[in-house]
This record gives structure tokens, C-alpha cells and sequence, in this order.
């Protein structure tokens, strides 16, 4: 947990029960201005630094009944690094990325072999919790779905199922969250109003910083621009930008233009197999399979 | 694919008929649902706003009556309940029974003013066929007497006043007394009493299970091959049972709850009993013809409606919600009980309206577990005789003087009462669970 610095301190402080009022420094400047430019053609990718694995992936077959989603998928996804997951409908990468908190548990006829590890832990045992795991995986989905509570409520639905807090310390838990997700001004006069009252791109950053609330060192997001706006999609795009500095971020994508623009890497999936995965500036200038190649310029797909 | 010259064309001016046609049949059908309730309403309020006001003294009448000869009828009405008294008390209350007699024969003599307006007189012309005479005889004597006894102008002005909202007291006499064989004095007191109690029973016991029941049916679907064949057997049966006619749960809540299949003797003679009777936490083995029974046959009948409505009910929560709870690291029960469950509350409540509805108004299973009964106390424990509101009035209803169907149209407004009573609690709740959401 250390990639999260004031957030965890803001947890250790709460968990000590010696400590009267945990020292938070909320105007501290958490978060980076927006990345400048949008990185499409590769020269503009910063230098790789030197990352760490944080999910190692090794041989991941996956099946829905007798149907095979996934065909021996090897790859190791960056810490705090943008990972994005292109290819056309039915390639299999929202099951993967389903994979990786466990939610295909939903789905009776779901199963999978092969290793999936996060920081060292099979995600795929039978013995692992999933609902530690899926607090350590947050998660944003395709359309925004914001609980029918106030904005207060959903923000605290996360904490309050994993902590004891005490309100002044869940009031502050939440504004760190919608700072976060680039939200509280908007919100901060209306708290108690229904989360169901803002527009579509606002629930969405809503929904980011409930995922954010639970302090989770991975997030998933499931396409999460394609039911906005043009301009709310900028927003989450510049929220992406601001959030690889602390989360490890893997996002499934339609669009190849927002795959360019917010990752660090990219992986193409198609027909349940991963054709190609490097560096997005790569994939999308000079990509070595031909497949990627028709995708990416548009022939196909 | 554009539609080309030679196409068969659907004629506008047809569809646009068939449009507005259908309009009208919808508002016709509404109209006549509107109108048969309005009917329904209305006789059963005139019928039971007249035998209230029959139940009540009446002014003009006070003003008419032969106040000597029921001076003369009240004396020797007491004097045969003379002789039971013991010898030292009989000369007192003698003296009484002789003062009031005088008083009563004065009232004839009485300045009764301010009498009834004319127009108030002649709405109670209509009532023709009852027997004012031995009304009044029974039911004003004692005001008669205070009147003569005690009062000044200003009370007596004041008595006067409260006569006229005849229709509050002469209700609250119908919702307190005990069944009677005079129409006059019949009340529904036991009765409503019964239903309350019943009604109580059945919603504690069927809704938490209901509840339950559908929450085990719409969230925790099994993936066993040979499990998920029994949940679905199951589902099929609830959906089956909510079509099953009541007087046959009748007949299963008589096997089961009041005869407990003979296995602890005859219910009339419990092989198995905690406490007297008389206490609040008499308890016996078999269940008897008692409240617990009725509720419990009670929550045969409704507990399949409440179970398909709850499901359905949860079933309409988006899985959105269920996914988002979920992947905020919520377990499956923080899940249902703090997503799912308040999500759903609205509808749940509706459905457990509907299914108390019936609850309160069946007659048919009561009728097998109760029997009809002359109870004249409202219960006092679980396992005490009960009779409920559709019975008693369905009792009066089958009588043939005409009064009784008047006291029968009153039990039905005060069943329709309790009933609004029980559902505007839980709309209030049901509101009360809906405002976050706006």
C-alpha cells in the first residue's frame, strides 16, 4: 500500500485508536495537474520507467460452458502503469478484465485455468477471499451505476463495509475520494442529494471515486466512456491521467484513439487470444502482427 | 427499404380510428370500475350511516314520546330485578327506581328547547319500520334522568349538543360491543378485535418468511445441476400455490394447526399446556381453534403471494447495483441487505398491502378454523377463541330482519376502515423507504 501515501496514512491513522484525530492533509496538492497532451503518435511517451509486475498472468484459459473465452493468455501488467485493452466485440477482453477480481464468479458457467497473480497472490485459487480481493480490485463499469443513495452513501458504501470509522473520519475519507476522481467541487454543496440527480459523466467519476474509496491498489475499468459525452469522456480521460500516478490501471476500450491517448500500454486481443501487447506508442505506430496492424489503421473491426 | 409505389398501403385514417377507438374502450372500462366502486360505497355507507343513526337517541323523538307510560314501563321493568337484591338494599334502591320514575314522568312537561331544526326532523322521516319506542325506552332513560335530576340550562344545552354528533358515539358503541341478538345493540367489538389479532399474527409470521423465502430464490440460485432442479421445483410449486382457493388452506390449517394431526390428542383436550387459560402466555399443543391457528392458516394463504411479489420485486433490481455492491468488496449479505433489500422495499410493501388485503377480508379458511362462534370477549391470549370481521358480518348478512343487513353494512365500513388503517401504515413506511431515492 505504500504507493498511496496520504490515503494510507489516513488508514493507519485510523486504525490507532490512540491517535484522537488522524493528521490529514487535505489541501496538500495530491494530485498531478493533467498530463499536457494526449500521446498518440509514441514520440510522446515518457521514458518507461523501471516498473515492477503487479498482475502476472501465465497460460489463462478461460471457458463459459463448452465455449473457450480465452486461449492461454501470458502477460505481466505493470504497477502504476495505464494498461489498455483493445479489440473488436467478443474477443474476450472484458473476461479477462473480469477475471481479475473474481466478478466471472458471477457466472455460473464460468471457469478458468492457468495463474493469475496479483502482487504475488493466485487470484484464481479456490482459497482466495473475494472480498478482500475485490476491495484490492476496484472496479468501474460500462454504464455508470450509481447506487440509488445520496452521493455521501455511495462514496461511503465501500468503507463502511470494511471499516469501523468514526463519522468525522468517514467525512474525510470521502472528500479525499472525490478529490480524487477530480469530483468534490462539483458535488461538495449537495452530499446528501440523490447520486441519481448528477449527469452521466459525473455519476461515472462518482462511480470511480467510490472505487477509489476502498484504498485499492489495482482498477479495472470495464469501457467506461462509452456511454458519455465527447467532453465527459475528456474528463475521465485527464482522471486516468491523474490516477496512474497511485493505482495500477487496466482499462478495456472501443476506442482506439482513447487507448492511445491514456495508456502506457496496449494489448490487442482478438477471437479470445492476445495477438500483440507492448508499448501503446508501438502498437500503434509499428505493430509487428499484421492483425494489429488492419485493427489499429481502422481496416477491420 | 423504402416502401414503393405498388406496396399495400395500412390507410392513415384507419389506424388513427383504431387509435382513438382503443382510447375510449380504456377510458370506458375505467369508467365502469369507477362507477360499480362508487355503487358498492355508496350502499353500504347508506345502509350503515342509517342503522347508526337509528342507534341514536334523537331529540325530536325525546320531544314526542309518552314519557308517563315509560315512567310506568321502566318502574316495572326494575321491579322484577327487585326481588334479587338483598333484603337491606331493597328499600334504597326502591326509592331510586321511585324518584326516577317521577323524573321521568316529568319530562313530559319539559321545555325542550332548543329543539332539532325541522329540516333534520324530516331527513329521519324515512325511517319507518323501527321500533323507536323501545329504542328509546332503552337508551335515553338514563340521559332522561340525568336531565330531570341534575342539570341546569347550560348542560342541558350542552347534552343537547352532544346528541347531535349521534353518529361518533353510536360508532364507537358499534366498534366496542360485543355481537347481540338486538339489531340495536349489536356490536363488532370481538370481532374487529379478532381480525386485528389474526392479522398481526399472520404479518409477523408471513412476511418475515415471504421475505426470506423469495431472497433465497432470487439471490442465492444454486449451480448444482441437481440442486438447481429442486429450485426450480420449488419455484414452480410457490407460483401454483398462489392459485389454490383459500378454503382448501382452511382445511390444511384445521389438519395442521388446530388438530396437529391428532398427534398430541384432541384439541379440545391438550395433551400438552403451559400456563391457565386466563394468562397472557398460555401456550398448548394442539394449537386449537385459537388466534395462533387462524394466523397461521392465515399465512398459508398469503404466503405465496407475498413470496412471487418479493421476487419480483428483487428481481427487478438492476444487476448494476448488484455488481457495483459486489465489486466494493461487499460479502453476498451486505450485498442483499444494504443494495438489493432497500432497492426493493417499494415494491415488497406494495405486495405485503395486497396480500394483507386478503388476509383481513378472507372469511372462507377463518370459517373452517373458528367456526361460527358467539364470542363475546376480544381475545386476550394467543390461543384464545377468536372470531374474525368477515365472519360476523357474513353472520348478520344471512339474517332475515332487515336490521341486521344494516348492522352488517356497518361491520363492512368498519372492516373497510381497519383495513385502510393497516395499509396506510404501511404506505407511510413504504414512503419513508422510497425518499432517498428521490
Amino acid at each position: 500500500m505504500s504507493h498511496l501515501p496520504v490515503k494510507t496514512q489516513l488508514l493507519d491513522s485510523v486504525m490507532d485508536e490512540r491517535s484522537d484525530r488522524p493528521t490529514i492533509e487535505i489541501d496538500r496538492p495530491i494530485i498531478r495537474p493533467a498530463e499536457p497532451s494526449p500521446r498518440v503518435d509514441g514520440a510522446n511517451v515518457q521514458k518507461p520507467e523501471p516498473t515492477t509486475t503487479a498482475i502476472k498472468v501465465r497460460t489463462l484459459s478461460s471457458w463459459y460452458g463448452s465455449f473457450q473465452a480465452l486461449h492461454d493468455i501470458d502477460m505481466d501488467i505493470a504497477e502504476r502503469r495505464v494498461t489498455a485493452f483493445i479489440g473488436p466485440s467478443g474477443c474476450g477482453k472484458s473476461t479477462f478484465l473480469r477475471w481479475l477480481n473474481r466478478m466471472n464468479d458471477l457466472v455460473p458457467s464460468a471457469r478458468a485455468t492457468g495463474t493469475l497473480s496479483l502482487n504475488g497472490q493466485d487470484v484464481l485459487a479456490r482459497s482466495v477471499d473475494v472480498v478482500d480481493l475485490r476491495r484490492r480490485v476496484g472496479m468501474v463499469f460500462q454504464k455508470p451505476n450509481p447506487f440509488p443513495k445520496s452521493i455521501y452513501d455511495n462514496i461511503a458504501f465501500g468503507p463502511r463495509l470494511h471499516l469501523k470509522l468514526k463519522k468525522r473520519d468517514l467525512d474525510e475519507l470521502v472528500e479525499q475520494s472525490l478529490r480524487h476522481a477530480a469530483i468534490w467541487d462539483e458535488v461538495k454543496d449537495r452530499l446528501k442529494n440523490s447520486a441519481l440527480g448528477l449527469s452521466g459523466g459525473q455519476q461515472q467519476r462518482l462511480c470511480i471515486a467510490r472505487a477509489i474509496a476502498t484504498d485499492p491498489e489495482v482498477m479495472l475499468m470495464d469501457e467506461p466512456c462509452s456511454a458519455l459525452d465527447p467532453r465527459s469522456t475528456l474528463r475521465i480521460e485527464e482522471l486516468i491521467a491523474r490516477l496512474r500516478e497511485k493505482y495500477t490501471i487496466v482499462i478495456v476500450t472501443h476506442n482506439m484513439q482513447q487507448a492511445a491517448r491514456v495508456s502506457d500500454e496496449t494489448a490487442f486481443f482478438y477471437e479470445g487470444k492476445l495477438i500483440e501487447f507492448g508499448e501503446t506508442g508501438q502498437i500503434f505506430t509499428t505493430p509487428h502482427n499484421k492483425q494489429t496492424e488492419d485493427y489499429v489503421s481502422g481496416r477491420f473491426g | 427499404m423504402n416502401a414503393s409505389k405498388n406496396m399495400p398501403v395500412r390507410s392513415l385514417a384507419s389506424r388513427k380510428f383504431k387509435d382513438s377507438l382503443f382510447k375510449y374502450i380504456c377510458i370506458g372500462a375505467a369508467s365502469i370500475s369507477v362507477i360499480v366502486l362508487g355503487i358498492l360505497l355508496l350502499s353500504v355507507i347508506s345502509k350503515g350511516y342509517t342503522y347508526l343513526i337509528t342507534r341514536a337517541p334523537q331529540l325530536d323523538e325525546l320531544k314526542t314520546l309518552d314519557w308517563p307510560a315509560l315512567a310506568e314501563q321502566y318502574r316495572a321493568e326494575q321491579m322484577e330485578y327487585l326481588e334479587f337484591l338483598p333484603e337491606d338494599e331493597r328499600a334504597d334502591t326502591l326509592q331510586q327506581i321511585e324518584n326516577i320514575a317521577a323524573g321521568l314522568a316529568l319530562l313530559t312537561d319539559m321545555n325542550w328547547q332548543p329543539a332539532l331544526g325541522e329540516a333534520e326532523a324530516e331527513d329521519l322521516g324515512d325511517i319507518e319500520d323501527i321500533d323507536w319506542e323501545r329504542t328509546q325506552s332503552e337508551q335515553n332513560l338514563p340521559a332522561a334522568v340525568i336531565a330531570v335530576e341534575d342539570l341546569d340550562d347550560d348542560e342541558w344545552e350542552s347534552l343537547i349538543q352532544s346528541q347531535r354528533i349521534f353518529a361518533l358515539s353510536a360508532f364507537t358503541d358499534f366498534i366496542s360491543n360485543p355481537p347481540s341478538r338486538n339489531a340495536e345493540k349489536a356490536g363488532m367489538g370481538p370481532a374487529m378485535w379478532g381480525s386485528i389479532w389474526i392479522c398481526v399474527a399472520c404479518a409477523t409470521l408471513a412476511l418475515p418468511i415471504g421475505i426470506a423465502t423469495a431472497i433465497f430464490l432470487e439471490e442465492y440460485k444454486p449451480t448444482n445441476r441437481t440442486v438447481r432442479w429442486m429450485h426450480g421445483f420449488l419455484q414452480l410449486n410457490i407460483t401454483n400455490l398462489a392459485g389454490v382457493p383459500s378454503i382448501v388452506y382452511g382445511i390444511i390449517g384445521l389438519t395442521a394447526f388446530v388438530q396437529m394431526f391428532g398427534v398430541f390428542g384432541a384439541f379440545d383436550d391438550p395433551a400438552f399446556t403451559i400456563g391457565d387459560s386466563e394468562d397472557w402466555y398460555y401456550f398448548k399443543f394442539p394449537l386449537g381453534r385459537g388466534v395462533l391457528a387462524g394466523g397461521l392458516t392465515l399465512m398459508l394463504v398469503i404466503l405465496p403471494i407475498v413470496v412471487v411479489s418479493a421476487q419480483e420485486s428483487i428481481r427487478a433490481v438492476p444487476d448494476s447495483l448488484r455488481e457495483g455492491a459486489l465489486a466494493s468488496g461487499a460479502t453476498k449479505w451486505q450485498m442483499i441487505w444494504k443494495m438489493t433489500l432497500p432497492a426493493a422495499v417499494p415494491g415488497i410493501m406494495t405486495g405485503s398491502i395486497l396480500a394483507m388485503s386478503r388476509a383481513i377480508g378472507e372469511a372462507a379458511p377463518i370459517l373452517v378454523i373458528a367456526g361460527v362462534v358467539f364470542i363475546r370477549f376480544t381475545p386476550q391470549n394467543l390461543l384464545d377463541d377468536f372470531t374474525a370481521m368477515p365472519l360476523q358480518i357474513y353472520n348478520w348478512a344471512g339474517r332475515p330482519q332487515e336490521e341486521f343487513w344494516r348492522v352488517a353494512a356497518s361491520g363492512i365500513i368498519v372492516l373497510l376502515a381497519v383495513l385502510l388503517t393497516f395499509n396506510a401504515t404501511a404506505v407511510f413506511i413504504r414512503q419513508k423507504f422510497q425518499r432517498p431515492l428521490q
